[in-house]
């Protein structure tokens, strides 16, 4: 199951840093955003990924739900 | 900011849009775009009225194609079709997309077009080409990491298209690996010069409009929304997004935002809508079309009027000068050539419709009624006013139909439609007309409950208790209708499905074969029409009626009526049998008895009069005059039942009420319907000879009250007839109170023509009922399904006249019905017999009923052996005769021949010297099977109740009798009547009454509330039902539930006839059965009593 974070934006929506296992990270690059809908008939609803890379070198799959409008950790790669 | 949506999805593109054309459209003017383009699937088929909205609403239309084709680099690994967008540069593009999609579609088996390189490289000219969506095979190469192949592909549609005219398409739907794409396809646009332009793939107009696309796509690929499936959408991102949306999207791609407005630029596509296309005609030497056309119909005028007078020649004269300055000479040419064809082969045919209106088409031989003889006038079918396109629909006798059509393909066409050959397509000017097949409430309650999972029973049981209605009033009627509110569905779940419904009623499903529609152009269709196969082969236009219409074509509805089919079977069995030539066409329109068998009611079987309503209102209306024919057939219509017209015309018509008529002028138009206003010929004349408006005028009026209902376009049209019976000096007050009922009728009215043409056949149909009624039932019979009864009414209907029945016999019954006459008594009286046909058993094949009579023309059979050495009929076939009798004329009991049959094998296939035609019983002779016969023991008979079971499961009716007798007993305990004595009773006095339910319907009403009409059948005739709402709301699952009523109410008498006023309904369950065969007379004893009545002697010939 994925885990609820804490995301800081930009003016436009775009991630710039988040809190993953009590440290900050700082977004050094968007590298791909997309967008997928869960199963909509079933109460889901859509979900904005941002593919990102920190500026230290990890790259992170950051999620927000839009239907419970929360972040998520989607996938870490670092 | 410039940009254009040039890859577009509607609901065109079938199950997978989620929007109308008019959705985009007005989406696309909202958000800014100055143009837009339509790109369905594989074909143009929304492109004519999308090109005719984006125009009214000052949006450039762009037409194109997103294209299966076949891959030119073949990847073992990768689906062998890719997609490719084609967009219509100018006209020369349209043409060729038409080309191109007719040959992808035409060459391929239905459902599963592709195009091929060769194809489009053969009709490039006027094309833009675009690589295409995630589908196309550019894109794909790229997403398997092979660019150099990918690099190779697009150098190939360069060399077709070249660098102007080939475009690298870049999308960004937010999927994750579209980034890369598009940079793959950037840098492959860089390399090798080309454009890229942007696009979103557009599936529907609106965001939220996603789940609708999505349940769309299930029903398509036949999934559920658990399903998972690479056709559906992963996000809804596919909306038509505002030009800044997609700049932003594409803000690393700016060109490819500007290009898409280059490219907008470019096209400059003109249809030229509102230009005639007619057929070429080829005419004599010397010959015009006009002069030629003059010719025929001075020569049939000598013909059909004697004498001629001065005021037939005039409006001869008068017509074809219209008709010529209209530039219509050559459409009537090919109409007449058409009928000509099928009246020289014997094919009965008569042109319904307002084209009985002209004096033209009545010489022509097109329609049946004389426009002159029934005052019919020729400015409601044409006038010079009127813009549109003559419409001429022509019945045929629907068993020779097909011959028609064959010969408008052999005459006009390039043999495309026979042989198929699709060599000669481009060369091709006849195609038959498609129909768009639209989701309605129940096709989407049944195709989205199924994607979205619900029970399939659940769905079915929901569906078939909808009336035909559209999906948007699906929540209308089930709040309306007591007996759909009880579904198992849950309530949120229902509602997720009827809000979807709503959504996407009347959405293109498929596309089907119009009934009749041919069309017919000069040049080839394929400059203006793709084409692609429908079912069993036949080749449809992507366009239907209307669109063909638009685009100037010209269409005929040569349609199937099978009313025409069984008057003619009737005539040679009245040769036949009495050796009578009867001329059905010239039959006395003044025939007394025929006018008694319409006051009597009884029509059951005859053209348009036979229906419950028609049947109580000739009870009423008491027809005397052909006139009153036509008058019954246009009153007895939804518009004039909801404006009332029926009881004042009614009354006026049997002297009850005052006849009157608001000013002098108007008692010359109204006289004939005794001054209440019934056909839209007497709105035009009305106008013309109070408002002194011209008849193209009063026409145009007349129109536009039917179609422009609008307060401020009614008071403009009020004004205008006003001013005009004020210039013709009548009183303000008498103006606007004829124009008010003139626009209270007119959107109701019923045109006069085609209510002549219609009481032709109507009365025929009676006249041939009347004299000779076994023939004309089993006209009717060999023609069903037809009408407004099944067969097993039908038959019912004959009993009562006392006409014979005779069942299935395998040495008497040829394959159709046929009439058996045998002389009764001594009085010379001929009784006629139906005897039921071989093909009215269920699952028997043409070529099993000809193999019988085959056999039999050589000797009659001697044996149920000798028929099964000699035939060749699968044993179901044979199990089927034996259980309805077929062998009864052996005199064996059916459960010996049964017994028999089950002991016999059946002889293989492969070890039958007739590959095609197994044998029973092959192995043995017929000595050996009487032998088993014999030894088989006895088996009881079959009770007479069994006997009528297996008839209506095997025939779908019973010659033995009606099942109500078997109930008669235990209903006649109940003090339960019988129909027929329903017309004993005092009007207002309660009756009971039970039945088999025929008729069971909802028509509007004038107020707006639900009434159902039941007709419940037994054995004496009908007795026609009303429930009104109280009694509805307490017993609507009763009648819709169940297919045998008790119905206890008030009998009310309406002229002639009776209705029962419904105070309760219940089923009549088997508990009433009895199995009394004392009841039943043998048929010779019917024989004997049917025997009191000659109907060859009725008919005083």
């Amino acid at each position: 199951m994925a885990r609820s974070i804490q995301v800081m934006l930009n003016s436009k929506h775009v991630p710039v840093s988040f809190e993953w296992r009590g440290r900050m990270r700082r977004v050094k690059e968007v590298q791909e955003c997309w967008r997928l809908v869960d199963s909509w008939w079933d109460g889901g609803g859509d979900r904005t990924f941002f593919r990102v890379l920190t500026d230290h070198g990890g790259i992170y799959e950051l999620c927000f739900d839009h239907n419970e409008s929360c972040w998520e950790m989607s996938g870490v790669n670092d | 900011m410039s940009f254009t949506h040039l890859h577009v999805h509607s609901n065109f593109s079938f199950l997978d849009g989620g929007s109308g054309v008019r959705g985009l459209i007005d989406r696309a003017k909202a958000v800014g775009c100055k143009s837009l383009a339509i790109t369905d699937h594989n074909g143009l088929y929304g492109a004519v009225r999308f090109y005719e909205y984006a125009k009214k609403v000052g949006v450039k239309p762009i037409i194109g194609v997103e294209l299966d084709i076949e891959r030119t680099e073949s990847v073992k690994s990768l689906d062998p079709l890719a997609h490719i967008i084609l967009i219509a540069k100018n006209l020369s593009g349209y043409s060729n997309l038409c080309k191109i999609i007719t040959r992808a579609q035409l060459s391929h088996e239905k459902g599963k077009p592709a195009a091929n390189i060769g194809m489009i490289k053969l009709h490039s000219d006027g094309l833009f080409c675009l690589s295409g969506c995630s589908k196309g095979e550019i894109p794909t190469l790229l997403g398997c990491g092979m660019f150099d192949q990918a690099r190779e592909v697009a150098k190939r549609w360069v060399d077709i298209f070249g660098r102007d005219r080939f475009l690298i398409e870049m999308q960004n739907n937010m999927l994750p690996g579209s980034a890369l794409l598009n940079s793959q396809l950037a840098e492959l646009a860089a390399e090798l010069d080309l454009r890229i332009v942007a696009t979103n793939n557009v599936h529907y107009a609106e965001k939220g409009e996603f789940k609708t696309q999505d349940v769309l796509v299930c029903v398509q690929t036949i999934t559920t929304l658990d399903d998972a499936h690479p056709l559906r959408k992963r996000n809804s991102e596919y909306y038509l997004k505002s030009p800044k949306a997609m700049a932003n999207l594409f803000r690393r791609y700016p060109q490819a935002i500007k290009n898409t407005a280059w490219v907008a630029d470019q096209c400059d596509l003109d249809l030229n809508l509102g230009t005639f296309r007619f057929p070429g005609y080829s005419l004599p030497g010397g010959e015009t079309a006009y002069s030629f056309l003059c010719k025929l119909c001075f020569d049939a005028l000598e013909r059909l009027y004697q004498p001629i007078t001065p005021q037939v020649v005039e409006r001869l004269q008068h017509e074809l000068k219209v008709i010529n300055d209209l530039g219509f000479p050559e459409y009537f040419l090919a109409v007449w050539d058409i009928v000509r064809y099928a009246q020289t082969n014997g094919i009965r045919c008569s042109g319904r419709g307002s084209a009985a209106d002209s004096l033209v088409a009545y010489c022509l031989g097109i329609t049946i009624a004389d426009p002159i003889e029934h005052n019919l006038l020729f400015e409601r079918f044409l006038n010079p006013e009127r813009k549109g396109m003559p419409d001429i629909d022509i019945d045929f006798d629907a068993a020779r139909r097909d011959e028609v059509i064959e010969y408008i393909y052999d005459r006009y066409g390039a043999g495309l439609g026979r042989s198929q050959n699709i060599n000669t397509v481009d060369d091709d000017k006849v195609a038959m007309v498609c129909t768009v097949s639209c989701l309605k409430a129940r096709s989407s309650i049944r195709d989205l409950g199924k994607a979205m999972g619900f029970p399939p029973d659940d769905i079915s049981r929901l569906a078939s208790a909808l009336p035909h209605i559209g999906g948007k009033r699906i929540r209308e009627v089930m709040d309306t209708y007591p007996e759909l509110r009880n579904s198992n569905i849950p309530i949120a779940r229902m509602e997720a499905l009827i809000d979807i419904c709503e959504k996407v009623d009347d959405f293109p499903r498929h596309l089907s074969v119009h009934l009749g529609g041919v069309v017919i152009s000069k040049g080839p269709l394929t400059d203006l029409v793709p084409l692609e196969w429908a079912a069993k082969g036949v080749i449809v236009t992507q366009f239907d009626k209307d669109d063909i219409e638009t685009l100037g074509l010209v269409k005929m509805d040569i349609l199937g009526l099978r009313n025409l089919s069984a008057i003619e079977d009737a005539l040679p069995m009245i040769k036949r049998n009495y050796g009578i030539d009867l001329d059905i066409d010239n039959i006395p329109l003044d025939d007394e008895p025929t006018y008694a068998t319409l006051r009597s009611c009884n029509t059951v079987g005859c053209f348009q009069v036979e229906s419950p309503g028609m049947r109580g209102l000739l009870g009423r209306l008491q027809p005397q005059v052909f006139d009153d024919v036509i008058a019954q057939i246009s009153l007895f219509r939804p518009g004039p039942m909801q404006a009332d017209m029926i009881n004042p015309f009614i009354a006026r018509r049997h002297g009850d009420e005052e006849i009157t008529y608001l000013h002098p002028s108007l008692e010359p138009i109204l006289k004939e319907t005794c001054g209440v206003i019934l056909y839209q010929e007497q709105v035009i004349s009305v106008s013309h000879a109070l408002a002194g408006f011209s008849y193209g005028q009063s026409d145009s009026l007349r129109r536009a009250m039917t179609t422009d209902r609008s307060q401020e376009g009614m008071e403009k049209i009020r004004a205008m007839f006003v001013e005009g019976a004020k210039g013709k000096g009548v009183e303000p007050e008498i103006a606007e109170e004829v124009f008010s009922k003139l626009r209270a009728f007119a959107a109701y009215g019923f045109c006069k023509a085609h209510a002549a043409s219609f009481a032709k056949i109507a009365f025929q149909t009676a006249y041939l009922k009347t004299h000779f009624p076994a023939e004309f039932f089993a006209g009717i019979l060999n023609n069903e399904p037809m009408g407004f009864y099944p067969a097993n009414v039908i038959v019912e209907e004959a009993r009562r006249l006392g006409i014979g029945l005779l069942g299935v016999d395998i040495n008497a019954s040829e394959a159709r019905f046929t009439v058996e006459v045998a002389e009764a008594d001594d009085s010379g009286s001929i009784i006629p017999s139906i005897r039921v046909g071989l093909c009215r058993i269920k699952g028997i094949s043409d070529a099993e009923a000809a193999s019988v009579l085959d056999a039999r023309s050589q000797r009659p059979f001697s044996s149920f052996a000798d028929f099964c050495l000699r035939t060749k009929c699968e044993r179901s076939t044979i199990e089927n005769l034996i259980n309805c009798g077929g062998f009864d004329s052996f005199q064996i009991p059916r459960g010996k021949l049964l017994w028999l049959l089950g002991e016999s094998k059946l002889v293989s296939k492969s070890k039958c010297s007739d590959a095609q035609s197994p044998r029973l019983l092959d192995s043995l002779n017929a000595d050996d099977l009487d032998a088993r016969l014999a030894q088989l023991p006895d088996s009881p008979e079959l009770s007479l109740h069994e006997r009528v079971r297996m008839d209506y499961e095997i025939l779908g009716l019973s010659t033995i009798c009606h099942p109500m007798v078997f109930y008669r007993d235990k209903l006649a305990k109940s003090r339960v009547c019988r129909a027929a004595e329903v017309k004993s009773l005092k009007d207002g006095a309660m009756v009971k009454v039970a039945g088999v339910v025929v008729v069971c319907m909802r028509p509007p009403t004038k107020s707006g509330t639900v009434v159902v009409f039941i007709t419940l059948e037994d054995e004496t005739g009908f007795a026609d039902c009303v429930v009104f709402p109280k009694v509805y709301e307490k017993c609507g699952a009763v009648i819709f539930n169940n297919p045998a009523l008790i119905i206890e109410g008030k009998a009310q008498k309406m002229g002639e006839t009776f209705s029962i006023i419904a105070t309760s309904v219940r089923p009549m369950g088997p508990n009433y059965r009895t199995d009394n065969a004392a009841k039943i007379k043998p048929f010779k004893e019917r024989l004997r009593s049917a025997g009191q009545r000659s109907f060859v002697r009725s008919a005083g010939v």
